[in-house]
């Protein structure tokens, strides 16, 4: 018979849960929610590139590599590597990139009629998905490393959470509403308990995703030499070393041969993108990805499967590495990526990225809710606990919105206009923080739940004002991701207006 | 009725020693799964996946023992056995 754990176990892990849990809390919460957001990173980059027309029908694969490959020879034939997305399920059209001693480019073409779309110059959702792993305005490394910390924090917080608990399971299905701390307790155990395998495989595969730069002993004691590090960086995360030109011009094999060749090879599966390095060179190699939502043909796999040709001869040179290890890593990164994910599942993931900002913010409140009820309890580190709960939790949600907005309302011609985005974003949030410190704490909340309720149900009337994509029309053209990209805000505008009157009420 | 709760040391020297020791036992853990009969790169990836999960274990274990003295004392086989490998790893 196992003892049950004693009162001091118990007492240590709460310990570790509330100070793990609180110590970075704040970073996590954003971690989190750009996350989630970062499940529709297509559908938010497609919703702030409105000039992209909505195409319905799908063009074969090889008809839209012949237009890109063609393209590209024409305006592109002295880079040194090329990029082309093929259309797939989540955005139809073709995506080059180039880039090469006289810089790069990028453009979008219609694969219905080769013709090029000139859209607004935005990261869309790729900002969301950088801000989650790398942050903003920080060197990258050491960006990587606090965000390792804040995840490593997270899984103590949470193992820690499930020891500390007595009735975890009972007290999934108790919520007592008005009253205080008890409620805020309910809240957070609801949250927790609803998506906790969930929480630890995301928080755990979210580790993984970084593992050479946290874990870095084994590597470095195997593999001495950088080249031999290489070989196996490149084998492990699919990145395909290039060879230096020769400097001698050979004809290139037509692509779509190339990506026929490919999709025999996977039995059926579709390749999703297309890479040539030293193009029309002699040591020109082409890479044909497939694409990573096909998990019935290729399984899970946080990096899809490559074969590399050469381009000059056709011929297949070397495909990605399959070993256990190296699969387990694919696994667990495909998991955190949920790329594999169809429309249900991408939903599911978003939901229970929802529910983990919900205990995340429970978390941190519920931290200055008990301290506040235990006398002697510091004045100054409740005071600071209570204005960055408020400057995160409903702050950055009301950043994020402005970033939104801004993506309607800056100038398409607007120097650097990606970038005064993600500026504007800080500066919404810098002065959320700034109201959190002046403002009393209740009216504070008040006020920053009802401005992003209001922005957010403003969104869809600027979007229908400053684009031709306003709901009715999108709704009458069959348009389903502006039309739902509108609804989700009005919810998401309906829920902020709620807790804003909860706050009043209280 | 309330539980007798047990002295434990001040949480911040439990603190420093859970990140020390879970950082020495994670980083032996990843040398000393590279003396295991397969390939290095094989070896390499399997340590870093281990690596997080020795490191969560060995804070949990440092905050769910009685005493820091216990916590050290289970620690020291585990840790003696990791750097013996490790070292075994690292030829």
């Amino acid at each position: 018979m196992i003892a049950p754990l004693g009162a001091g176990v118990r007492q240590r892990m709460a310990q570790l849960h509330r100070w793990a849990g609180l110590l970075l809390g704040w970073l996590l919460f954003v971690i989190f929610l750009t996350g989630t957001l970062s499940f529709f990173r297509q559908e938010i980059t497609l919703w702030m590139q409105p000039e992209r027309p909505l195409v319905s029908e799908t063009v074969p694969s090889a008809l839209a590599l012949e237009q890109a490959s063609g393209y590209l020879q024409r305006h592109a034939s002295e880079a040194s590597h090329w990029t082309v997305t093929l259309p797939g399920t989540r955005d139809r059209l073709v995506h080059l990139n180039w880039r090469g001693a006289n810089g790069q480019g990028q453009v979008y073409l219609n694969p219905m009629g080769g013709e090029v779309i000139p859209v607004r110059d935005t990261r869309g959702g790729d900002f969301f998905y950088r801000f989650h792993f790398q942050l903003h305005y920080l060197p990258v490394l050491f960006a990587r490393y606090l965000v390792g910390i804040a995840a490593m924090l997270m899984l103590l917080a949470l193992i820690s959470g499930v020891i500390t608990h007595k009735k975890i399971f009972k007290d999934f299905f108790t919520f007592r509403s008005g009253k205080g701390q008890r409620s805020w307790l309910d809240a957070h155990n609801g949250f927790s308990v609803l998506a906790l395998p969930f929480h630890l495989m995301i928080t755990y595969t979210g580790l993984v995703t970084l593992m050479m730069l946290y874990i870095p002993w084994g590597l470095n004691q195997a593999f001495p030499e950088p080249e031999q590090r290489q070989r196996l960086i490149s084998d492990v995360f699919a990145v395909i070393p290039t060879e230096p030109p020769s400097g001698e011009r050979t004809p290139m094999v037509a692509l779509p041969a190339l990506l026929a060749q490919a999709e025999a090879h996977w039995e059926g599966a579709k390749v999703g993108r297309v890479q040539v390095s030293n193009p029309g060179d002699r040591h020109a190699r082409v890479v044909m990805e497939a694409r990573s939502d096909q998990p019935d043909l290729l399984g899970i796999r946080g990096h899809p499967p490559f074969l590399v040709f050469d381009a000059g001869s056709g011929e297949p040179l070397r495909e990605k590495v399959s070993a256990p290890a190296y699969d387990t890593y694919g696994l667990l990164l495909g998991l955190h990526l949920g790329r594999f994910a169809d429309w249900p599942t991408r939903w599911l993931y978003a939901l229970l990225g929802v529910a983990g900002c919900g205990m995340l913010a429970s978390g941190l409140i519920l931290w200055s809710v008990k301290r506040r009820q235990k006398p002697g309890h510091s004045a100054v580190g409740l005071w600071l606990v209570d204005r960055l709960n408020l400057a995160t939790l409903a702050g950055f949600p009301v950043a994020v919105v402005a970033f939104f907005w801004l993506n309607r309302l800056l100038p398409a011609a607007w120097p650097e206009r990606s970038q005064w985005e993600i500026h504007g974003l800080f500066l919404a949030w810098l002065a959320m923080l700034i109201h959190a410190l002046i403002r009393p704490l209740h009216a504070g909340w008040r006020e920053q739940l009802g401005l992003a309720g209001a922005l957010l149900l403003g969104l869809p009337v600027l979007n229908m004002v400053t684009t031709e994509r306003g709901f009715a029309t999108s709704l009458v053209a069959g348009d389903w991701l502006f039309v739902g990209f509108d609804l989700a805000l009005i919810i998401l505008a309906a829920l902020m207006f709620r807790f804003a009157r909860q706050k009043r009420a209280s | 009725m309330t539980a007798k709760v047990r002295f434990y040391p001040a949480p911040l020297l439990r603190t420093l020693v859970a990140i020390v020791c879970a950082f020495l036992l994670t980083r032996w853990s990843s040398l000393a799964v590279l003396a295991l009969p397969w390939q290095p790169e094989q070896s390499v990836v399997a340590g870093m996946l281990l690596g997080f999960s020795i490191f969560a274990a060995t804070v949990i274990w440092v905050f769910v023992a009685g005493s820091l003295r216990s916590a050290c004392l289970g620690i020291l086989p585990a840790g003696a056995f990791l750097m013996y490998f490790s070292q075994q790893g690292g030829l």
